[in-house]
C-alpha cells in the first residue's frame, strides 16, 4: 500500500497558509468614527478582578467598581475626589466635628420599591456598625443616628470626625434598601437605589441593566453594562484587541500592543502606590537613620522606566500629584532624593557601616517579583542584603497581620475610606499596619486637625505636615512609585473617567453608534 | 463481565473517593493562613479574624470538623462556599459544563488526530510520513498546552476574527457558538494526548500489520481500508482506551491553565480561586467531583476493555 498526498491536499494546504498570511497583513479597515450617541448602548467591560461581595458591608477594597452601578451613595466623590451631593443634598458638620446633619433627597425609591428616607439611612448605618460588617471599624466613631424627620438625619460622633464625610462617600454610605438589609443573598443579589440593576451574576460575568426608576435616569446614557471576568492580563488584552470587549484596564507595558490594534486610552492617577512596608520591631528597622537610608537607596526613576514604561511616578509620599494630600517637590528634596552615597553615610551613622540583612516578602505576581529583585539590587549597592521570598496573598496577609515579617513589597492603597485613615494605620502606634508600634513625633496635632476640620484647605495643610514629618522621621513605609491607571478601549466608548479614589462609576459613559 | 466484579470495582472506587477526601482535608489544614483571613481582608485585626474563625467552626478539633463535613456530604450537602456563601454544588454545576466540554472535545480531537496520524505512520513504516509524524508527536508531547493555545489564538482569533479569543458559550446558545469557543482551547489541550496516542497507535498498528494473517488476508484480495477497519482499529482500541482513561485526570487538571489563557470560567478557575482563598468547602467539593469523574471513567474503561478484548474478560 502506498500513501500519496494528492494534488488537492497540497493545494488546499497552500491556500490556507496564503490566506492566513495575507489576511494578517491586511488589518482592519476602520471607518471614521461616528459621534452619535447610541441610546441603546451596551458597554462590554473586561474586568481584571472579581467582586468579593456585592454587599457593601462585605466587599473588598477595590469592589466599588462593581457596587456603584447598583448603589447610590449618600455623598458622591467625583473623579477628582471632591464631594458632591447624591442621596444627601446638603450636609453640615458641627463646629466641634462631633455632629453631622444631612438633608436627604426627596422622591427617591429603592429598586425593590422601598422608600428612601431618614429611617432607611438610620437602618443602614446601624447595620453597618454590627460585628461582621467590614464597615464597623470606620463607623465605630458614630454613636447615634437620629431620624429628625423624613428628610433629615443627624449623626452624633464620639470624637471629632470630619473624615466622616469621606466615609459616607464610600461603602458606608452606599444605601441598601431597608427591606433587603437582612437578605442572606444580598452579596449576589444587591438592592440599592442606583442607576442599574444586576440581572446576571455568575462565575464568568456580571450584567447590569439600566433601571428606569432611578431618580436621575435621564443622566444615564448606557442601557447595559456587560462585565466579563478576565483575570489574566494577556487574556484580557486579547479579548480587547479581538473585539470581544469594548474596554478593559491594562498594564502600561501592554500599551504598545493595544495601540497597534487601534485602541484608545483613558488614564488617571490613583491614591495607590507600590512601596515597602516595614516592621519596625524587626531587623534594624527601629532606627530612623536606617529607614531614611532606605528612602535614599531606591532609584525610583529606574524602576519606573524599566517596569512601568514611565507610567509609575516616583513618590516618597502616599499620594499622587493630583491628590490634595500631595506635597510638591518632596521627591527632589534632601530628605527624599535618590542618593546611594547618602544612604551609606546614614547607615554608617546608625552604626551599620557594613550594612545589614533584611527579609523581604512579596506577592507571587511577576510584577512584584521583578520589582522586588530590582530593589534588592539597589539595596545591595548600599550594603543592605535583601532576602526575597514570594508568598501568595492569603499567607502574606496572615504573616503581615501577625507581624511575622521584616519587610514586604506590596501595593498599598492610601485614599479609602479617607486619607487620614492612612496616617492612622501607618503612622500611629496602634495602627493596623504598624506592627512595630512606632511613634512619630509631630503627627498627633495635624491628625487631630484632619479629623476636626471639614475645611479642605486646612485638611490639605495638615496632611502635608504629616507626610513631610513622616518622611523626615524615616517613614515606616518606604514609598516607591504611584502607578497610572490605564484603561484601553475602542473609539466607540466615550466618557470613561478614572476616579482618584477608585470611585469608579460608568455614570458618564456612553457608546457611539 | 459479571456483576460481582463490577460491584467490587465500584466498592474500590468509593474507597478511593473517601481516601481522596481525607487526604485533601489534611493537606488544606497544612496550608498557612485560612479562609478566615481571606474573608476578613487585608485590613482586619486579629479580633476580626478570630471572630470569623469561630463562626466558621475552625476552632473545633480538626477531626470533628472533618466528620461534620463528611456527614453532610454523604447526604448530598456539599456545604456553601466560605467566601461567597453560594452552595458548592451550584458553583460546581455552573462551572462544570465549560470544563467538561473542553475535556470531551480535547479527547475527541486527540483520538481523531492521534489515531489517524499513528495509523498513517504505521502503514508505511520508515517512510518520510512516518518520520515526520513521529517527530511531530515528540514535539507535541513536549510543547506546553498554554503556549500552543497562544500560538493558535494569534492567527485565528486576534489577527483574523474567525474564532472568538476568549470565553465559553453553552450549547443552548447554538452548536456553532459552542464549537467556535471551544475549538482552539480543546485543540491545545488535546495535543499532548494526541501525540501520545499517535505513538501508541503507530506501535500497535505496525505490530498488527506485520502479522501473518494480514499477509494471508491481502493474498485473498483484502484492501488496505478494510484491513485497517477490521483488524488494526480493533487491536489499537485497547491501548488507546487505556491511555485515554489515564489521561482524563490529566486533562481535567490541565484545563486550569487553558481556562486562564482562554478566559473560560470553568472548574479549573474555580479550583484555583478556592485554593487561594482557602475556601475549603469548595476545594473539597471540587476534588471530590473530579475524583468521581476519574473513578467513573476508569471503571468504564475497565468494562470496555473486557468487551473489546474477550481474552481479558475476568
Amino acid at each position: 500500500m502506498t500513501m500519496r498526498f494528492g494534488h488537492r491536499a497540497v493545494a488546499t494546504f497552500s491556500a490556507m497558509v496564503l490566506l492566513t498570511v495575507t489576511a494578517a497583513c491586511g488589518g482592519d479597515g476602520t471607518a471614521g468614527s461616528n459621534t452619535t450617541t447610541d441610546d441603546d448602548g451596551i458597554l462590554r467591560w473586561g474586568s481584571s478582578t472579581k467582586p468579593a461581595s456585592l454587599d457593601p458591608r462585605k466587599s473588598a477594597t477595590f469592589d466599588p467598581i462593581f457596587l456603584l452601578e447598583v448603589y447610590d451613595p449618600l455623598i458622591r466623590r467625583d473623579a477628582k475626589g471632591e464631594l458632591v451631593p447624591a442621596l444627601a443634598t446638603e450636609w453640615k458638620l458641627a463646629d466641634d466635628a462631633k455632629a453631622l446633619d444631612l438633608t436627604l433627597r426627596q422622591g427617591v425609591t429603592f429598586q425593590d420599591g422601598a422608600e428612601f428616607n431618614a429611617e432607611a439611612v438610620k437602618a443602614n448605618i446601624e447595620a453597618g456598625k454590627k460585628p461582621g460588617s467590614n464597615l464597623a471599624a470606620s463607623l465605630a466613631v458614630v454613636d447615634t443616628v437620629e431620624a429628625v424627620d423624613a428628610t433629615h438625619v443627624t449623626l452624633t460622633m464620639n470624637a471629632p470626625s470630619s473624615h466622616i464625610l469621606n466615609v459616607l462617600a464610600g461603602e458606608a454610605g452606599y444605601m441598601i434598601s431597608p427591606n433587603a438589609l437582612n437578605n442572606a443573598d444580598l452579596g449576589t443579589k444587591p438592592v440599592g437605589a442606583g442607576p442599574f440593576k444586576v440581572t446576571t451574576y455568575n462565575q464568568s460575568s456580571l450584567i447590569y441593566e439600566k433601571w428606569d426608576g432611578y431618580w436621575d435616569a435621564d443622566a444615564i446614557k448606557l442601557k447595559r453594562i456587560d462585565m466579563t471576568f478576565l483575570l489574566d492580563e494577556a487574556t484580557r488584552l486579547r479579548a480587547l484587541t479581538s473585539g470581544q470587549v469594548d474596554a478593559a484596564p491594562i498594564r502600561s507595558n501592554q500599551k504598545k500592543e493595544a495601540q497597534a490594534a487601534g485602541m484608545k486610552f483613558t488614564t488617571g492617577e490613583a491614591a495607590f502606590l507600590y512601596g515597602l512596608m516595614l516592621n519596625t520591631s524587626k531587623s534594624e528597622l527601629d532606627k530612623p537613620l536606617v529607614r531614611q537610608a532606605l528612602v535614599h537607596a531606591i532609584d525610583r526613576q529606574a524602576i519606573n522606566q524599566a517596569f512601568f514604561a514611565g507610567d509609575c511616578a516616583p513618590v516618597v509620599q502616599p499620594f499622587p500629584s493630583s491628590h490634595w494630600g500631595h506635597v510638591a517637590g518632596l521627591e527632589e528634596s534632601t530628605e527624599g532624593k535618590y542618593d546611594p552615597e547618602l544612604a551609606k553615610q546614614l547607615l554608617a551613622q546608625a552604626g551599620l557601616p557594613n550594612g545589614f540583612t533584611l527579609n523581604m516578602y512579596m506577592g507571587t505576581a511577576s510584577l512584584f517579583q521583578s520589582v522586588a529583585q530590582a530593589i534588592q539590587a539597589q539595596l545591595a549597592k548600599v550594603g543592605i542584603t535583601a532576602k526575597l521570598t514570594a508568598m501568595e496573598n492569603t499567607a502574606l496577609a496572615t504573616a503581615r497581620r501577625k507581624g511575622d515579617f521584616e519587610s514586604s513589597f506590596a501595593s498599598i492603597q492610601s485614599g479609602r475610606p479617607d486619607p487620614s485613615q492612612f496616617a492612622v494605620d501607618f503612622y500611629t502606634p496602634t495602627g493596623v499596619f504598624n506592627p512595630g508600634k512606632t511613634r512619630i513625633d509631630g503627627i498627633d496635632g495635624p491628625l487631630q486637625t484632619l479629623r476636626q476640620s471639614a475645611d479642605q484647605g486646612a485638611r490639605a495643610q495638615a496632611m502635608s505636615q504629616i507626610v513631610t514629618t513622616a518622611l523626615k522621621a524615616g517613614p515606616p513605609m518606604t514609598p516607591v512609585c504611584s502607578a497610572l491607571v490605564v484603561w484601553a478601549h475602542s473609539d466607540k466608548v466615550k466618557g470613561l473617567e478614572i476616579a482618584v479614589n477608585y470611585d469608579y462609576e460608568f455614570r458618564n459613559a456612553s457608546m457611539t453608534k | 463481565m459479571n456483576g460481582s466484579v463490577v460491584l467490587r470495582r465500584i466498592g474500590g472506587g468509593v474507597l478511593v473517593l473517601w481516601l481522596v477526601s481525607l487526604l485533601t482535608f489534611a493537606l488544606i489544614q497544612l496550608l498557612p493562613g485560612d479562609a478566615a483571613q481571606a474573608i476578613a481582608g487585608e485590613n482586619a485585626t486579629q479580633a476580626d479574624v478570630d471572630r470569623i474563625r469561630h463562626e466558621l467552626g475552625f476552632d473545633l478539633p480538626v477531626i470533628e470538623q472533618y466528620f461534620r463535613w463528611f456527614s453532610n456530604v454523604v447526604t448530598g450537602d456539599f456545604g456553601t462556599s466560605l467566601y461567597s456563601g453560594r452552595p458548592v454544588t451550584e458553583l460546581i454545576f455552573e462551572a462544570a459544563p465549560a470544563t467538561l466540554s473542553l475535556t470531551v472535545m480535547a479527547i475527541v480531537i486527540a483520538v481523531l488526530v492521534g489515531v489517524t496520524a499513528g495509523i498513517a505512520a504505521a502503514i508505511r513504516q520508515g517512510g518520510w510520513l512516518d518520520r515526520t509524524i513521529t517527530s511531530l508527536a515528540t514535539f507535541g508531547i513536549a510543547m506546553p498546552s498554554f503556549w500552543v493555545l497562544m500560538l493558535l489564538l494569534l492567527p485565528f482569533a486576534v489577527l483574523n476574527r474567525w474564532l472568538p479569543a476568549t470565553g465559553y458559550a453553552p450549547m443552548s446558545d447554538g452548536l456553532w457558538p459552542w464549537l467556535s469557543h471551544i475549538l482552539l482551547p480543546a485543540t491545545a489541550l488535546g495535543l499532548a494526548s494526541a501525540a501520545e496516542l499517535a505513538r501508541h497507535a503507530r506501535g500497535c498498528a505496525a505490530d498488527v500489520l506485520a502479522r501473518p494473517y494480514i499477509r494471508t488476508a491481502r493474498a485473498r484480495g483484502a484492501t488496505g481500508a478494510w484491513l485497517i477497519r477490521r483488524h488494526v482499529l480493533r487491536n489499537a482500541a485497547i491501548p488507546v482506551i487505556t491511555v485515554l482513561g489515564l489521561h482524563v485526570g490529566r486533562l481535567l487538571g490541565g484545563s486550569i491553565v487553558i481556562e486562564s489563557v482562554a478566559g473560560i470560567s470553568g472548574l479549573g478557575t474555580l479550583a484555583i480561586q478556592a485554593i487561594l482563598q482557602r475556601d475549603y468547602t469548595t476545594i473539597q467539593g471540587y476534588v471530590l467531583f473530579s475524583a468521581i469523574i476519574v473513578v467513573l471513567v476508569n471503571l468504564v474503561v475497565d468494562l470496555l476493555y473486557g468487551w473489546i478484548n474477550p481474552k481479558v474478560r475476568a
